[in-house]
């Protein structure tokens, strides 16, 4: 079983994940946003450049098809679980006591 | 006069089948003691490696036909299609049994070795009678790495699995039988090459459709696929791991063998690789996201089996073959986390990379595997599948895995390593996983990689490898479009964590299609079995009040107080009655013949 530092404590930390603190760095993350950002619209534009062969007519009329789509796709799926959870979540023992082992 | 000098090299085994050494190994297993726990070690090593010499040694062929009660039953069908299921189910039994080193519980040993003996038997099958007592043994073995966990809540839900996979097994068994009627053979598949590729069996039959159906449960088909999300979950720390390997890609296997080409599989497929992606985004215990990525990823495998053209079933095999690989890494890392911290709940876990970095690195390996991002192994499997839809021109099928490739970059992608390892500090420090443990996942991530950056090491053992040009995953188009859909996927994880939109993890459990049975299934048994009692009460109330209302009467006739005794006495009563049958009996006697 685990030991339990607070948050932020040196204590327990790998040697080598000493070296990689700086993930969990908000300041990090904010930065991630936006390289993330700059990679899609390098990608976009290399869609633009390549030579293609499409298989289907949407494919064919809007180059930067795939990267909507994994944006849209992914937000989709990510927005349903909003109402998916209300709709299908229920306490833990729900089926009965100490039913899940997680 | 059969001519000797065509007939196949069996090799120096003499053509026994792979299956063999492994059950023998579990055998042996449960019957070594614990203090000898290093030898049932030992062989859980050396079991695989002697299999793989199995393998290795014959040519394509058929061998170890058996006589055994009348019946023909043949062990040892060695052709494309099986030799790489085989491969891939030795190479688990072997990580599974280095990743288990730690763990000293016999039963899960013994039955993690019969379990993985028996998928090898089912691939290598070459009748349906053989393929039955495999698909049988598949599951008798399997419950006990459910059961080893000892929670009330897992001895349940591996009674609910054993039921569900038994009764597959009967279904088979009918189907066998109903074939036979049919068609007065045992056979079940037989590979055809180039354009002859055709479904095996004819799913409008009886025997046909029930094949299909006992198939369909063992891949866990929309609708039938929660034994999954039911049992996985709650099996060990190791029984997890060996699980996610063998059952379900027996299933796909047997699938291809049988059913390849089967049009409505395309659908039924692409149905299962989107529906776990919703159930996925909310559910809180990371090995249940896994269950309902293992769905999503046969999705892929079952609508390549449906399309049945040699890309598409290139592509299927080779993405169980990568699959089996990925996805025991994504689950060892969990089993890592479970056997460290004791939980795999979202909500109470995150920062683990800063005591587990070997683990959180192998993970985030599985994780870019299974979501394909170039250089990683589904890049180059899963895309053959997509290639070998759009060639058939099947938009929606594929719109539809295009959906699921960027909702399992979700759930297993990202959702499993970043909560489990980054988002919020837990503020848990648990120690890094055990040697033996990193040196599995280390060897499944080394694969995930190679297959991704050498694919032609995988595609040279492809069942139709001979018969198509090589597929070619590196074109420049492939890799930008891939790279498009994959990096806008990862930058709308950031962008809606960012802007709070993404649901936080809560500890919940998310019902899904097992309500039906577990819930409304078990009220309705529940209240019929108190309407029952309750209708049986107050039928036995009635009998016996009509005895009592008989009896009652008979009393106020027969009775010494009764009507019969008011004008004769009873002592009279009984002497004349004496006397007459005393005179009937004499009559009787002397009567002649």
């Amino acid at each position: 079983m685990s030991e339990t530092p607070r948050p932020g404590d040196d204590a327990g930390i790998h040697p080598l994940s000493k070296r990689l603190l700086f993930l969990d760095s908000p300041r990090f993350k904010r930065r991630m946003l936006w390289v993330l950002l700059a990679l899609v619209m390098v990608a976009t534009a290399a869609g633009f450049a390549i030579e293609r062969h499409p298989h289907f007519w949407f494919e064919e009329r809007f180059a930067p098809f795939h990267a909507v789509f994994g944006f849209v796709a992914f937000s989709f799926a990510v927005i349903c679980g909003w109402p998916l959870r209300h709709l299908v979540g229920r306490p833990e023992n729900y089926y009965s006591p100490n039913d899940d082992d997680a | 006069m059969l001519d000797l000098t065509l007939a196949p090299d069996p090799g120096m085994f003499n053509g026994l089948s792979p299956a063999l050494p492994v059950i023998v190994a579990g055998i042996l297993c449960g019957l070594i003691p614990d203090r000898f726990a290093a030898a049932r070690k030992a062989l859980m090593i050396a079991a695989p490696i002697v299999a793989l010499a199995f393998i290795w040694a014959p040519e394509f062929g058929v061998y170890g036909v058996y006589g055994v009660a009348g019946f023909e039953l043949t062990t040892m069908r060695i052709d494309g299609l099986s030799r790489i299921f085989g491969l891939v189910f030795i190479l688990a039994i072997l990580l599974n049994g280095v990743y288990a080193l730690h763990d000293r519980s016999r039963l899960q040993d013994s039955s993690a070795l019969i379990y993985g003996g028996a998928a090898i038997g089912a691939v290598f099958a070459g009748d349906l009678i053989t393929l039955f007592i495999f698909w049988e043994l598949l599951a008798i073995s399997s419950v006990f790495l459910i059961w080893a966990r000892g929670t009330p809540s897992a001895v349940n839900a591996g009674l609910r699995y054993l039921a569900i996979h038994v009764a597959s097994g009967v279904l088979l068994l009918a189907g066998t039988i109903a074939v036979w009627a049919d068609t007065g053979s045992f056979a079940f598949g037989v590979m055809t090459s180039g354009d002859e590729i055709q479904t095996f069996f004819d799913p409008t039959t009886l025997g046909g459709a029930l094949i299909l159906l006992a198939f369909g449960i063992k891949c866990a088909f929309p609708f039938l696929h929660n034994w999954l999300q039911d049992a996985y979950p709650k099996a060990t720390v190791v029984g997890a791991v060996v699980l996610s390997a063998f059952t379900t890609k027996v299933a796909v296997y047997a699938l291809a063998r049988g059913f390849a080409g089967y049009e409505p599989l395309i659908y039924i497929g692409a149905v299962m690789t989107v529906f776990p992606v919703f159930f996925a985004v909310i559910e809180n215990d990371l090995r249940r996201v896994l269950s309902y990525s293992i769905n999503n990823q046969l999705g892929f495998m079952v609508c390549g089996i449906g399309v049945g053209s040699t890309l598409a079933l290139n592509g299927a095999a080779a993405h169980a073959f990568a699959d089996v690989i990925f996805k025991g890494l994504l689950f060892m890392s969990m089993g890592a986390v479970l056997y460290r911290v004791g939980t795999t709940r979202a909500t109470e876990l995150g920062g683990l990379f800063k005591s587990m970095p070997f683990t959180a690195l192998f993970c985030i390996i599985g994780a870019m595997s299974i979501s394909a991002f170039p250089l990683f192994s589904a890049f180059v499997t899963k895309s053959m599948i997509l290639a070998a839809l759009a060639e058939e021109h099947y938009w929606l099928p594929w719109l539809m895995l295009l959906f699921a490739s960027a909702g399992v970059l979700e759930h297993a992608g990202i959702k499993i390593p970043y909560f489990a390892f980054f988002a919020h500090d837990s503020g848990r420090r648990p120690r890094e996983a055990p040697t033996n443990m990193l040196i599995a996942m280390g060897v499944a991530a080394f694969f995930c990689v190679y297959i991704g950056v050498f694919p032609g090491f995988l595609y040279g053992m492809l069942p139709y490898s001979q018969d198509v040009a090589p597929y070619s995953p590196y074109t420049t188009e492939h890799v930008v479009l891939q790279m498009q859909l994959v990096l806008a996927a990862v930058f709308a994880f950031a962008f809606l964590m960012r802007i709070g939109v993404y649901p936080p993890e809560k500890r919940l459990v998310i019902l899904d299609f097992d309500w039906i049975y577990r819930k409304f299934g078990w009220g309705v048994v529940h209240w019929g079995t108190a309407i029952g009692g309750r209708a049986l009460a107050h039928f036995s109330n009635a009998v016996r009040r009509l005895a009592e209302d008989a009896d009652r009467r008979m009393h106020s006739v027969f009775s010494p107080a009764g009507a019969l005794n008011r004008a004769v006495p009873n002592g009279v009563l009984a002497i004349w009655t004496a006397l007459i049958l005393g005179a009937a009996l004499l009559v009787t006697f002397l009567a002649p013949l």
